[in-house]
């Protein structure tokens, strides 16, 4: 009976914390306070839980056969005992009861001045909030009984309002409004709200407001955070440090430190629907905030586009970016912390060797234009190239040069070069050889390196070798490097057609999720076989175990994510499409 | 020491029931401990009721499960596929807990020891999984055959230093080992034979990972190995090694320490009838084996409670004891770091086991590994938790826990104290099976605990 009404507490709580409400015409942002930090709202919670019921997305979760497992669980069972419990006691489905309560939106904050955080509920009516409370206090008080605790809630009055006081959450209702805090000062705050309309609250605040005016439309939830005081305030000083100690993450959101560092505020949208999945961070921008070591990420003058993303076939992945990678390499001591920027001369030296004594940064990235696209594919083998047992996807780099005429043959024989160091140092291992090749098109010539097959080789379960024929490509002023010749050559046949225009955007990353699904399931033994190791499943257990993820991943078409700015706002949103039923 | 005071005769004569030595849970436990890798309630059921002579003729001649067998070949394949020698000590661990043929897998365990290579010398996966197929093949066979097979090895040659071999620099490495560690024993050849010896196998050669004849580099002259004489071409020499009397007295001696007991070393006289035995039926390894573990002796108290648990036996016992599985990669990586990493043993001379395996450092290590096991959040026992196992198994209060896991765990009952011990550590307040937990890692610590 404890763990009833200990699930069933839960139940309420979870009711509570996943809810939205109503009307007097007061937000939740009119009744925090002006030093909020952070503030999410979801205004129509109604619409989500619909949402959450009808999609397509949980048809599919609750068919796979571990949720189906979970379903029969003990705790399951046990959780919905309870919430038929809360049923009753309220007379009416956790679904009613969830939008009644929560119909005029729901809405969190966290103020700066009192480190508190308050969860504020508007209802349909001034009747649900309480009801809602009273079952909340009365479960509480049930379990502790049966658990042969003490009186688990205290309360106490404030200006005529009962407050309530469960562990450490502090709740009450006014009117149509319930409220969760942590900290009195945060509750008391905003009971002086409900009580006196303050003519200083979070919804006056003019950066807030500012915020809320370039928010868009219809979305299902919003968030702001006043970076201004978090900086300030000496917190995550990482982030507003400037240097990194992950190149990876600076080039590929190196620039948006800069904003971070003079920006007053981000803000976040997420808008759901049957079919997509939107989550859009915005934030103000400003050119003059750039470092010049960070022009090469948005560009001189902060135009610099992305090229048109390259389509192949059975692709996975498609990056595109404006990056000036010459400025980058050079620009590395200001952009990095120390044993970063060590291990960038060190690369400096080896690649210099390797490029016959030049300078890698200015000689050869400085030949390159401030761009580049990356694409991952997945290899299918149909052209009768060797099986790995471990099939890997191919993937290849996308650059625009100069001067062809004169770092091609630079490129070439470079090349050249690493293969044949290569094949001695693979030999010296016992690894197969890679054997060269040139091939030559109308639009472009292909250099490739294929290994070679062992004659006592079992078909369909060669090392994972087999997965690379590295190979280089010229095509115009394009040049492509890529781990496999296929694919480097259907990328030289594409760019060799000419260049379609630029995006309007600094960065654009597409990954084709079935993509992901094919060359997961292409993998499925290995897969399983992990799994049997990893989680000590039987390879039934482990079979139904990648099942699942495959199950799941075949709901999602694609994911995108873009980043850009323009209009004096930087914006970074994640996308995800699901695919139609 | 020697076991002189062991009786021969009486020793290897068939273990009979009686009133003395009945054959109960507690021997049927003793059995599947020695002969495998611990056993569950079920199976010690099971095995009284068969009987020791069905129980050991299913173990030493076990009805191969095909199903099994393809799908465990094809679970290697794809480790390999990795290339990672280090899977393969996951992909062992994982078979060891989940074989349907516990005798021989402990068996190919004996000979992994025995003709010791390590992947850390050797580096590629497959070859070393094909020296494990090759121990598994002949785990319970004819050993002749096996120390042929062995002679060609590609894991064992690269692992000596014997992947070149020329008649004008012969490699006395595989020579010395096959006689010394492999097949006679110290004192049983002379630094002459070694010689000889390596001049036989001169122009055996490992190429792209095969074994390979060099004709052109072997040494086709008279060699004198052992007291025979003549060219000893194509193994030969390697069948002198194996007609010597001491080579079936030293397999013996140490199946007899493998099975058996540790301590004191076995008597000459106590291993000669098995050895003379095992070459009258032509090196059969099952033989020897179902005749050690259906005797007087083995049900004795010179053999009960006389081993000491290897890290092997430690924690793959308690799992499969306790229907367990969990996460095999650190699995493999405990059983490492207790001494006993599988395809990773310190030398040529493989584990040296008993006494060595205990001291106050891997003492606590032996706990530490325990308790880190059964409280991972992967492991699971028969597909639940501890509390629901033991309800499982009817032993609902502490005491009955305490009793089942005695029984299943140990060869020889601990004082009435710890049981007391055990019993309260259960009973304290909290989560049912986080307090079995607390008592099996308390139980791992104690000495009865550390022997079988």
């Amino acid at each position: 009976m404890v763990a009833f009404r200990n699930a069933g507490l839960s139940v309420l709580l979870v009711l509570l914390l996943s809810a939205t409400g109503l009307a007097d015409d007061r937000t939740a942002a009119d009744l925090l306070p002006p030093t909020t930090i952070l503030y999410a709202e979801i205004p129509e919670p109604g619409m989500v839980l619909e949402l959450f019921e009808s999609h397509p997305l949980r048809q599919r979760i609750e068919k796979l056969q571990g949720v189906r497992d979970a379903y029969e669980t003990k705790q399951f069972l046990q959780f919905k005992a309870a919430l038929a419990i809360v049923e009753a006691k309220l007379g009416q489905s956790w679904q009613r009861v969830l939008q009644s309560v929560t119909e005029g939106g729901i809405a969190i904050g966290f103020d700066a001045e009192t480190q508190g955080a308050t969860l504020l509920v508007k209802a349909r009516d001034e009747e649900a909030a309480p009801k809602l409370l009273d079952t909340i206090i009365e479960l509480a008080r049930a379990a502790a009984k049966d658990a042969g605790n003490s009186d688990p809630v205290n309360s106490g009055e404030y200006r005529g309002i009962t407050a309530y006081q469960i562990d450490q959450a502090k709740i009450a209702t006014w009117g149509r409004w319930l409220a969760v805090t942590n900290k009195p000062e945060s509750g008391k705050a905003v009971l002086d709200a409900l009580l006196d309309t303050p003519e200083n609250t979070l919804a006056t605040n003019a950066q807030f407001q500012d915020a809320r005016s370039k928010a868009a439309g219809a979305a299902t939830a919003w968030g702001y955070v006043n970076v201004e005081a978090i900086r300030k305030g000496g917190i995550a000083k990482d982030v507003f440090s400037g240097k990194t100690d992950n190149p990876v993450a600076e080039l590929l959101v190196g620039g948006v430190l800069d904003t971070l560092q003079h920006t007053p505020y981000v803000t976040a949208s997420l808008t759901l629907d049957q079919q997509h999945t939107r989550l859009e961070f915005a934030s103000p921008h400003q050119q003059d905030w750039t470092t010049e070591a960070r022009e090469y990420f948005f560009g001189p003058d902060g135009n610099g586009r992305a090229p048109a993303p390259i389509q192949v076939s059975n692709q996975l992945l498609a990056l595109s970016t404006y990056r000036d990678l010459s400025t980058m390499w050079l620009r590395a001591g200001d952009l990095f912390k120390d044993n970063i920027v060590d291990q960038f001369a060190q690369a400096e030296s080896v690649l210099s060797t390797l490029f016959s004594g030049k300078d890698f940064g200015e000689e050869i990235l400085g030949e390159v234009h401030p761009e580049f696209q990356f694409v991952v594919a997945r290899q299918t083998c149909e052209d009768g190239t060797p099986q790995p047992a471990i099939k890997l996807p191919a993937f290849a780099a996308v650059f625009r040069l100069k001067d062809p005429e004169t770092v091609g043959p630079e490129f070439r024989r470079t090349y050249q070069s690493l293969i044949g160091f290569l094949n001695i140092t693979g030999s010296m291992n016992g690894q197969p050889q890679l054997d060269l090749d040139i091939e030559k098109e109308d639009t472009f010539q292909l250099v490739s390196a294929t290994y070679l097959v062992e004659k006592d080789a079992s078909p369909g379960g060669l090392k994972i070798n087999y997965n690379f024929s590295p190979a280089i490509a010229f095509a115009g002023e394009h040049f492509v490097v890529s781990s496999s010749t296929a694919l480097a050559r259907e990328l030289a046949r594409s760019v060799g057609k000419g260049s379609k225009p630029s995006t309007d955007l600094n960065s654009t990353i597409k990954l084709n999720v079935s993509g992901v699904s094919d060359i997961l399931a292409d993998n499925r033994p290995q897969l399983v076989a992990q799994n049997m190791l990893s989680e000590g499943h039987s390879k039934e257990e482990a079979e139904r175990t990648i099942g699942d993820l495959l199950e799941l991943l075949a709901a999602a078409e694609s994911v995108s994510i873009d980043l850009g700015a323009s209009d004096g706002t930087v914006r970074a949103s994640l996308e995800i499409d699901y695919v139609a039923d | 020491m020697k076991t002189t005071a062991i009786d021969p005769t009486w020793a290897w004569l068939p273990y009979r029931a009686s009133e003395e030595q009945p054959w109960n849970r507690g021997r049927a436990a003793h059995l599947l401990r020695r002969a495998g890798f611990g056993a569950t309630s079920q199976e010690i059921d099971a095995a009284v009721e068969k009987g020791p002579e069905e129980i050991v003729a299913d173990l030493v001649s076990p009805r191969l499960d095909a199903a099994f067998e393809l799908e465990s070949d094809a679970f290697a394949k794809t480790i390999l596929a990795s290339g990672d020698p280090k899977n393969l000590s996951a992909w062992w661990s994982y078979v060891m807990l989940r074989t349907p043929h516990p005798l021989l897998e402990k068996t190919t365990l004996f000979w992994h020891g025995h003709f010791a290579t390590s992947a850390a010398k050797v580096e590629d996966a497959e070859t070393m999984y094909n020296q494990n197929r090759l121990f598994r093949q002949f785990a319970l066979g004819d050993f002749g055959k096996l120390t042929h097979a062995i002679s060609r090895d590609p894991a064992m040659l690269t692992y000596l230093d014997s992947i070149t071999n020329r008649k004008a620099h012969p490699n006395e490495n595989y020579a010395r080992e096959l006689m010394e560690l492999f097949c006679l024993g110290e004192g049983n050849y002379s630094e002459n034979d070694i010689q000889e010896l390596a001049r036989c196998f001169t122009g055996w050669e490992i190429r792209r990972g095969k074994f390979r004849f060099n004709q052109f580099q072997h040494d086709p002259g008279m060699k004198s190995v052992l007291g025979h004489s003549g060219p000893l071409p194509e193994g030969k020499s390697i069948d002198v090694v194996l007609d010597q009397p001491a080579a079936p007295q030293f397999i013996v001696s140490k199946l007899i320490r493998y099975f058996m007991f540790d301590e004191p070393a076995a008597s000459d006289e106590l291993v000669e009838p098995l050895a003379n035995e095992l070459r009258e039926h032509e090196w059969d390894i099952s033989h020897v084996v179902r005749r050690m573990l259906t005797s007087q002796l083995f049900y004795s108290e010179h053999v009960i409670g006389r081993k000491v648990r290897s890290p092997v036996d430690l924690v793959v016992g308690l799992l499969r004891t306790l229907e367990g599985s969990t996460n095999a990669y650190q699995l493999g990586d405990d059983l490492n770091q207790l001494g006993q990493g599988l395809f990773y043993p310190p030398n040529v001379k493989g584990w040296d086991g008993g006494r060595a395996w205990i001291n106050s450092s891997t003492l606590l290590g032996r706990a530490n590994v325990i308790g880190r096991i059964i409280r991972d959040e992967n492991t699971r026992f028969a597909s639940g938790n501890l509390n629901e196992y033991f309800n499982r198994l009817d032993a609902n209060s502490a005491p009955a826990i305490v009793d089942k896991l005695l029984e299943l765990t140990l060869a020889v009952q601990p004082p009435q104290t710890v049981k007391e011990q055990l019993v309260e550590v259960i009973n304290r307040n909290g989560d049912r099976s986080e307090r079995i937990a607390e008592a099996i890692h308390a139980l791992s610590t104690i000495p009865e605990f550390q022997v079988m």
